[in-house]
Parts: structure tokens; sequence; C-alpha cells
């Protein structure tokens, strides 16, 4: 009964105790050192915030915040005065450790202790860093050295920098602007943002997006998950990600992408595009030095080519325009349209339309069950300028538009459809309603149209634009 | 009309088409299945509705660490207040009259109100928050549980690997609270990733409902 009515009350304080409020207390740590040159600063903590200052000179001011709460002051105070903060010399760094007591084991709670430690340092901008930190944000102003920053549960800042800048985390963002170095950063699972670098940038993130703008050499990105923006950079980029977007824009040289279920956009490109993925939508325009995509399951569209272009495609539409050199498209089940071609027409697909508008190179086409329709710009500067023609298709319409002065040798035949030209020709051989064959004008080359069940017409192309 | 799978959404939420789609998932297996997830899921959130005291853990926990803040007393009615406010006013600025350099970093001793960490009430909401939490998860995780064991897609086998590695960084993370429950970078820091989970684990069961 006795040994009841003790439980009782102990229960009972240690409940009123529970309700009670907690209790801080805050000691401060400051120390002072003259780093000499080439010695290195290190700074492994966990627990708590680090915020790297630098100045010219090579003095290192470190100011140490250390809190903790507990159930009342003189208990705070008791485990404050046992947090360590070890602060060393050695050959070639300096070495700043924090060193949490074990904490004590609680008794209905009453010792129930939290702390956590604040570090403020200012240090010679020319020194190099290293910060190894958990569960804490890191934010460094100004090094104009190397850096090598780990963390995890904690964001990172960097800015103002020179030199080449290792950046590691997990679970929180990293933003790092401003650094004349190369940038290295690895992530997981939190956010990267970086932004005016003049040296090269290489990121590796998963489950987060990645941000990059002004970079002023070669930008290297894999992602996995999480969306890709990259903006204003002076040279070339590689790219590669799955199941989000990649956005590129204002790029000064060569653009590879290799993406996976994931749109991509790349808008003014200086030099090659080279864009990778599948079962989500491609789009480009203004890109310097020819343009190469490879997908499926896509929608692919964009225009203003300087060089070739080659698309891949299936079970999607594909539309370019305005485009300097020749087009290569390999589609199926997939519509195609293709305007302002300055070069040749090169396009397979199949249960789709095929639309060719102002092509000024040969034209070649493989369709089955999808129409085609083209027209044919070779002839309109010059009247002895021929460009070959080959359109093949079947259970549809072709429909061939020529402008200018036409020179060619024509061939034309089609089975349940008829072949009719709005051109004189010179006609060759038997006439019959599903084929035809003869010369236009002074028949330089050829123009083949082959159709199986669909009608085959041969235009001028002023009658019908 | 003839009923479709695609009209399956439709039928879900307007009752007078549900007779239809009974019929219609007796010759369709891929209609069944999804009508099981979607009943299967909807009978889950009803359960944990009932358990849910706050849809958010986070904005709980600042709203107890506000709320364990010194209530505003009506100090203007206290006239003693006002002579002593008056009074420490005068002091500060002969202080600062003559104590030009006064440092700016916080002197050692008690403080209070502030974020950095939580009250005894603050962790108790936060604790019982994250149960209630946790048992959603854990619903969630049973349902998903089938999809990610046979996962086969590329997004799926990413999903499951982004699971175990936010479990891992759970654990982390509530390894580190045990010793400093009352730190609030850790507890905000794990409300994050178990809202992630959360998260991950309905992306998981929505495309699994898609495909």
């Amino acid at each position: 009964m006795r040994n009841a009515t003790k439980l009782i009350f102990l229960l009972a304080l240690s409940s009123s105790l529970y309700g009670l409020d907690r209790e801080e207390y805050t000691r401060n740590f400051d120390k002072s050192f003259t780093l000499h040159a080439g010695q290195s600063v290190r700074v492994e903590h966990r627990m708590g915030e680090i915020v790297i200052h630098t100045h010219p000179q090579m003095e290192l001011i470190i100011h140490a915040e250390i809190r903790v709460s507990a159930s009342d002051q003189s208990r705070a105070r008791e485990f404050a005065d046992k947090i360590e903060i070890l602060a060393e010399p050695y050959q070639s760094e300096y070495s700043i450790r924090t060193h949490y007591p074990e904490n004590p084991s609680s008794f209905f709670g009453f010792n129930r202790v939290s702390y956590s430690v604040r570090y403020e340092i200012t240090m010679p901008e020319s020194a190099p860093l290293n910060i190894r930190n958990e569960f804490g944000a890191v934010s460094v102003t100004g090094l104009k050295a190397n850096g090598d920053i780990k963390s995890s549960h904690g964001a990172i800042s960097f800015q103002d920098a020179a030199g080449t800048q290792h950046i590691e985390d997990s679970f929180a963002s990293v933003e790092v602007s401003h650094n004349s170095g190369d940038v290295v950063i690895a992530n997981t699972n939190g956010s990267v943002k970086v932004a005016d670098i003049a040296g090269a940038l290489t990121v590796t993130d998963r489950f987060a997006s990645v941000s990059a703008e002004h970079i002023a050499k070669d930008v290297k990105i894999s992602n996995t998950n999480g969306t890709v923006e990259v903006s204003d950079c002076g040279s070339f980029a590689t790219i590669g990600n799955a199941f989000a977007s990649v956005t590129v824009h204002n790029l000064g040289g060569d653009l590879t992408v290799h993406n996976g279920n994931g749109k991509v956009e790349a808008i003014n490109i200086k030099g090659a595009a080279d864009l990778n993925t599948s079962f989500a939508e491609v789009s480009f325009s203004n890109i310097g030095r020819g343009l190469s995509v490879r997908t499926n399951n896509s929608h692919v569209e964009g225009s203003n080519v300087k060089g070739s272009a080659k698309i891949e495609n299936s079970f999607g539409a594909t539309a370019i325009s305005n485009v300097d050199g020749g087009v290569h498209i390999q589609s199926a089940n997939g519509a195609v349209s293709a305007t302002d071609i300055r070069g040749d027409a090169n396009v397979k697909t199949s249960f789709a339309g095929v639309e060719l508008q102002q092509v000024a190179g040969a034209i070649d086409v493989d369709n089955q069950n999808g129409s085609v329709n083209a027209t044919s710009d070779a002839g309109s500067n010059s009247q002895n300028v021929c460009r070959p023609i080959s359109i093949h298709t079947s259970f549809a319409p072709i429909r061939i538009h020529l402008a200018g002065s036409p020179n060619y040798r024509v061939t034309a035949k089609t089975s349940f459809g008829k072949v009719r030209s709005e051109i004189p020709l010179m006609v060759s051989g038997s006439v019959s309603d599903d084929a035809l064959s003869g010369t236009m004008g002074a028949g330089l080359c050829e123009l083949r149209l082959t159709d199986n069940n669909g009608t085959i017409e041969i235009l001028k192309a002023s009658s019908s634009h | 009309m003839i009923f479709e799978c695609r009209d399956l959404d439709r039928a879900l939420s307007n009752p007078d088409l549900l007779a239809e789609l009974q019929m219609h998932m007796r010759d369709c297996e891929g209609c069944r299945n999804q009508y099981r997830i979607w009943t299967e899921i909807s009978s889950t959130a009803r359960e944990l509705h009932q358990e849910w005291e706050s849809p958010a853990l986070w904005p709980n926990i600042l709203a107890a660490v506000e709320a364990q803040r010194p209530e505003p007393k009506h100090w203007y009615m206290e006239w003693k207040l006002w002579a002593a406010t008056a009074a420490a006013a005068a002091t500060i600025a002969c202080v600062l009259m003559y104590w030009p350099h006064a440092p700016a970093a916080p002197s050692p001793g008690i403080h209070s109100g502030d974020q950095d960490f939580l009250t005894e009430q603050a962790l108790k909401d936060v604790e019982k928050n994250e149960a209630a939490y946790r048992r959603s998860i854990d619903e969630l995780s049973r349902l998903a549980q089938p999809k990610l064991a046979s996962a086969s897609s590329p997004l799926l086998l990413n999903y499951r690997e982004k699971l175990l590695m936010l479990d891992s960084a759970i654990l982390e993370t509530r390894s580190s609270i045990a010793q400093n429950e009352f730190n609030a970078h850790l507890q905000s820091d794990l409300a994050d990733l178990y809202r992630e989970k959360r998260q991950t684990l309905q992306e998981v069961l929505t495309d699994a409902q898609r495909n």
C-alpha cells in the first residue's frame, strides 16, 4: 500500500513537472588564431548552423554559441559546460570540432536535454576550407580558395567565391552563386540552384530540381526524378535525367540531353543539339549547328535550325520548320510536317499523313496508310534546277505541288485510284487512268510517285498556295 | 450509353453510373482492379480522417511553438508596469549613451521565445502528430507494397529506391532525435521526411492506378 502511494505520488510529481516550461541556457565560445600561409580550416560539426565569413587578414576568429534546453537552468548550464569546442592548430590545418557529451539518462524525463551549437567563423579568404556538418545549415561567403563542403540534413549556401568548390549534401538544398572557379555539386533529395559561375559546373542529384544559370564553361548535370533548368550558359551542356523535364535556354555551345519519360525544351542553342527522350514532348527553336532528336511516343515540334535536322520518333506527331539544311525524319504511327526546308527532305512514317511545304531540295517520302501532300520549291528560282522527288504511300492520296517550270521525268502509278496532272507533260508509253509516264520541261531528274488504293495529283504550286 | 473503361472515373463520382459500372466490371478485370484500388484508398482515407487531427504536421509544430510563447498580458492596463518600463527605458538610454560599443552577440543566460527548441507541450503535440502521421504512412505503405514488391517499370523501381533512401534518412533522424528531442531543426527535418515519404507513396499508388 505504501509502495502504491509512493508510486502515485511520483507519477503525480512527474506529470506536474512535465507540464513545466523548459529553460534555455546559452554559453559563448570565442577564440582567435593567426594562420600561416597554406594552412587550411577544417570544421567538423553536427546539430547546428555554420556561418563562414572571410577577410583578407590571416586571422581566424571563431565564435560559437552553445545553446541548451533543459527542465531547469542548472541542468541546461551543466550540460552546456560539458559541450566542448575543440579548436586546435595542426601543421597543415586548423581544426575546429564540436564534442557533445553523452546525454544523461532520463528518469521521468527530468534530465531530458536538447542542444545545438551555432558557429560564426571569420577566416582568411586565401585559406582552403573543409567542412563536415550534419543537421545544420552551412553558409559560406567570400572564400577565395578551394572549398570542400559536405553536409546532410542541412542546407548549404555558398557565394562570392573563387577556387574549385566541391559541395556535397543530402536531404537539403544547395545554392551556389558567384564563383570564379569550377564547381562540383553532388546532392540527393535536395534541390540545387547555381548561378554566375566563371568556371565549369558538374551537378549530380536525385529526386529534386536542379537549375543553373550564367555558367561560363561546360555544364554537366545528371539528375533523376527532378526537373533540370539551364539558361544563359557560355559553353556546352550535357544533361541526363529521367521522369522529369529538361529545359535549356540560351546556350553558347553544343547541347546533349538524354532524358527518359521527361519533356525536353531547347531554345537558342548556338551549337548542335542532340535531344533524346521518350514518352514526353520535345520542343526546340533557334538551333545553331544541326539538330538530332531521338524519341518515341512523343510530340516533337520546333523551328529555325541552322544545319541539318535528324529526327526519330514513333507514335507521336513531328513538326519542323525553317531548316537551313536537310531534314531526315523517321517515324512510325505519327504525322510528319516539315515547312521551309532549304535542303533535302527525307521522310518515313506510317499510318499518318505527311505534309511538306517549301522544300528546296530533293524529296523522298516513304509512307503507308497515310496521305502525302508535298510542295517542291526546287524549280522556282532557276529553270535549270531539278531535285529528284520520290513519294510512296498506300490507302491514301498523294498530292505534289511543283513550283516554277519543273523539269522532271515523271513516273506515276497507282491502283484503285486515278493519276491526274495539272502541269502539261510529254506523255510516253501507254496512257491510262491509274498510270502516267512522260517528261516535264527538260526532264532533268526523276519524279516518281507510287500509290496503292489512292489518287495521285501533280499540281502547280502557285495554284494551291 | 455503352460503358467503357474510360468512363470509370466519371462513374466513381456519379452514383447514377454505378449500376452500369457494376455490369461492366463483371467482364472487365482491369476495371475491377482499378475499382478495388479506389475502394481501398477511399476506405483508408476515411479511417485516416478519423485519426488525423491535423492534415499537416509542421504547421502544427510551428503553431505549438508559437502557442507556448508567453501570452501577451494587458500590460498597458497596469500602471506599475508602465513605471517599470519607463525606468528601464531610461536606464537603457543611459547605458547606450555611455557604452556605445555594446557587444552585438547575445550574452550568456536564459533565453525564451526562440524556436531552436521545442517546449514540453510542443513536443507532446509533435509526438502525437508524428504517431498519426506514421500510422497513415504505414497504411499507405501497406497499399503500395504489392506494387513495389513486383515493380518492373523503371519508374516504380525508382520510387522503391527513393522510399528506401527516405526510410534510411528517417531512421537516422529519429536516432538523432532520441538524443536531442527538443531540437526544432531535427523535428522539422523529420516532418519533411515523413511528408516526402507520404507524397512518394501517393505517387506510387496514383501511378499504379493509372497503369
